[in-house]
């Protein structure tokens, strides 16, 4: 046995590095001992522990920071984990979303008679897979990370198992993520068997170390397995992104997922498929640069087009927001190309997914807060005079829908600003062109949405609502709805005014 | 290794593919037939006339079961290499008794958590 190799990387566990993880399965594991010590599903008990402890864990760790922010780069449990800044904010972003989650999933759970331990229990567990998803320095480790979030997911997208629209959903995005992943991990074994094969030269010893797989790729970037490898890997990850020609599934399942459950999926789970591709294109396929970057930037126009395109005349607001969430995809996939050759794109993409998880939040949870519940089929009808109805969910609304469309002086503008700038430095003239073409598209379907609950002033009598089942009147607003909402638009605000918010993402 | 140790494995392909056919060749040459009809495709049921539908739903009870024998597998799995390496690993200072303690506390945690929810219970 070679011990010194397993005292060396038994030097580099680093369990300490990992307690926002650790933190997050122990307060999995605890709400599941609550449910079995008390065994009535106190929902309010478990909702507090679940949203107070995600609170206690981000207060904890933005204490952490005082000693200043992680910088430089750090490998722990033997080259598995490599925590950067980036990966330390990306964690921030991901807790973040989870308690959000957390908190829509709240009012989901009350109008319907779920089981209720389970949701936040996965929520957490996803969570976690997902902070060491971004970490992971090395392809098993990536593929565990990713299967744990998939396969929490597959639960999670079907929870609402009495409705039929829940259960499509369920089904489609198991068949569908099972053939992604079945995609994916086929292509890390060819790559493993090519770069660890001691008949070509160059073997490396560990291949699926990223650093080490890179080495191999620099030094046979034409070879066919090779090739064949890392356009499998590109295609399970853009499955999971939501690119073409891997976007079908998306408008069925969010529309069929709890509300709570689609923001989950449209915001942390593409965030950490466009933050993978990232790590991947940089590192063990940066070698790889002379057929990535114009395939990347073909599938980032496809996808840009086909989003805007698909979601012009939709009416139901949660496919909407998914086929809009494609096309937010493609903008993403522009950033990842620039951060192909200009440093500091990486900063602006986080950037972006930072605005995009206040505005999407914001806009879910008033879809949440409206719906009680039965949300499959909500449609843009449903909208009509909300801001005589609900004041406050029309301008949570407004300013979310205005956010996403890239309207200043919000965060969403900003960030595409300097995706834009990013995209110009990088060259990439075309699928500029093509971005511009669909931010204007977009423009037409957000803001159609905010005419129907905010400016509509005239319909006939027989006009196209009144055919549309009307839903059940929402509950009134408690406290906490309100501080979420009025939270989530002034952060949106912040982000597109404080110049220093982007100065530091900037540094990433 | 090369392609040419592989061809006992090719021969063995073959001959399982071989075999497989001729025995289903002969059966159909070879085999007696009557004439296929209604009354002689129904299933026998002690001279009965068969009652409802071939194909009914069932409750498969011991899935859980087979479920649990998977993961308490999966942890002989983890668990002998670790009593083979862990003395080697303790004399020369490498954690190694921390991390099964927590492995197990989660696995136990996992089991009582079952057991709590029925998963053993037949009837319910």
């Amino acid at each position: 046995m070679n011990l010194e190799a397993f005292q060396k990387i038994a030097a580099s566990n680093l369990w300490g590095n990992l307690l926002p993880e650790i933190y997050l399965v122990a307060l999995c594991l605890l709400l599941l001992v609550f449910e079995m010590v008390f065994r009535r599903q106190d929902l309010l008990l478990l909702f507090r522990v679940a949203l107070w402890g995600q609170v206690l864990l981000l207060v904890l760790m933005g204490l952490s920071y005082f000693g200043g922010f992680p910088s430089g780069r750090e490998e722990l449990f033997g080259g598995l984990l490599v925590q950067t800044p980036l990966t330390e904010t990306m964690r921030l972003f991901f807790l973040f979303g989870s308690l959000l989650v957390s908190y829509l999933g709240t009012r989901f759970l009350r109008a319907r008679n779920l089981a209720r331990t389970e949701f936040f229990a996965i929520t957490l567990l996803v969570t976690a897979a997902l902070m060491l998803l971004v970490q992971s320095n090395q392809f098993v480790l990536l593929f565990v990370a990713l299967e744990t979030v998939t396969v929490g997911f597959y639960v999670l997208v079907a929870y609402a198992r009495t409705s039929g629209y829940s259960l499509e959903a369920g089904l489609k995005y198991l068949i569908m993520g099972a053939l992604s992943s079945g995609l994916l991990l086929f292509g890390i074994v060819l790559l493993y068997g090519v770069a660890g094969s001691p008949d070509l030269a160059g073997a490396v010893g560990d291949p699926l170390h990223f650093p080490s797989l890179a080495q191999f790729i620099a030094a046979h970037p034409d070879n066919t397995l090779v090739l064949a490898g890392s356009l499998l890997v590109l295609s399970g990850i853009a499955f999971k992104v939501g690119a073409v020609p891997f976007q079908i599934w998306i408008p069925d399942v969010y529309q069929g997922a709890p509300t709570p459950v689609s923001a989950f999926l449209a915001v942390s789970s593409k965030a950490a498929g466009i933050i993978v591709l990232l790590t991947l294109v940089t590192g063990p396929f940066a070698a790889l640069s002379g057929w990535t970057i114009p395939l990347i930037s073909t599938v980032a126009v496809l996808t840009i087009l086909y989003g805007n395109l698909t979601a012009l005349p939709q009416r139901n607001v949660k496919r909407i927001m998914g086929l809009s969430g494609i096309a937010h995809a493609g903008y993403l996939l522009m950033g990842v190309v620039a951060a192909m050759t200009v440093d500091w794109a990486v900063g602006a993409i986080v950037f972006y997914l930072f605005t995009y998880l206040l505005a999407s939040f914001g806009v879910f949870g008033v879809m949440a807060l409206l719906s009680e519940g039965q949300d499959a089929d909500q449609e843009l009808d449903h909208y009509e005079d909300l801001a005589k109805r609900q004041p406050l969910l029309a301008a949570a609304l407004t300013v979310g829908l205005a956010s996403l469309a890239g309207i200043p002086p919000l965060g969403g503008f900003i960030g595409k600003l300097v995706l834009f700038i990013a995209a110009f430095q990088a060259g990439l003239y075309t699928l500029l062109a093509f971005s511009v073409v669909g931010v204007v598209l977009s423009i037409y379907y957000y803001f159609g949405w905010v005419r129907e609950a905010v400016f509509r002033v005239w319909r006939s009598a027989e006009g196209a609502g009144s055919a549309t089942p009307a839903l059940p009147e929402p509950r009134s607003l408690t406290g906490l709805d309100r501080t979420a909402l009025v939270g989530l638009s002034v952060l949106t605000l912040i982000l597109g005014v404080a110049p220093f918010v982007l100065t530091w993402f900037l540094q990433l | 290794m090369t392609a040419a140790d592989f061809i006992p494995v090719l021969i063995q392909i073959l001959l399982a593919i071989g075999l497989g056919g001729a025995i289903l060749t002969a059966s159909v040459i070879f085999g007696q037939r009557a004439r296929r009809n209604r009354i002689k495709d129904t299933p026998y049921e002690c001279g009965m006339p068969p009652a409802g539908p071939g194909r009914t739903r069932y409750s498969v009870k011991f899935y859980v079961t087979a479920m649990l024998f998977i993961l308490f597998d999966i942890e002989v799995v983890f668990l002998i290499p670790w009593i083979l390496s862990y003395r080697e690993f303790l004399v020369n200072g490498i954690p190694i008794i921390g991390p099964i303690a927590v492995f197990f506390g989660i696995f136990i945690l996992g089991l009582i958590y079952e057991l709590k929810k029925g998963a053993i219970q037949w009837e319910k």
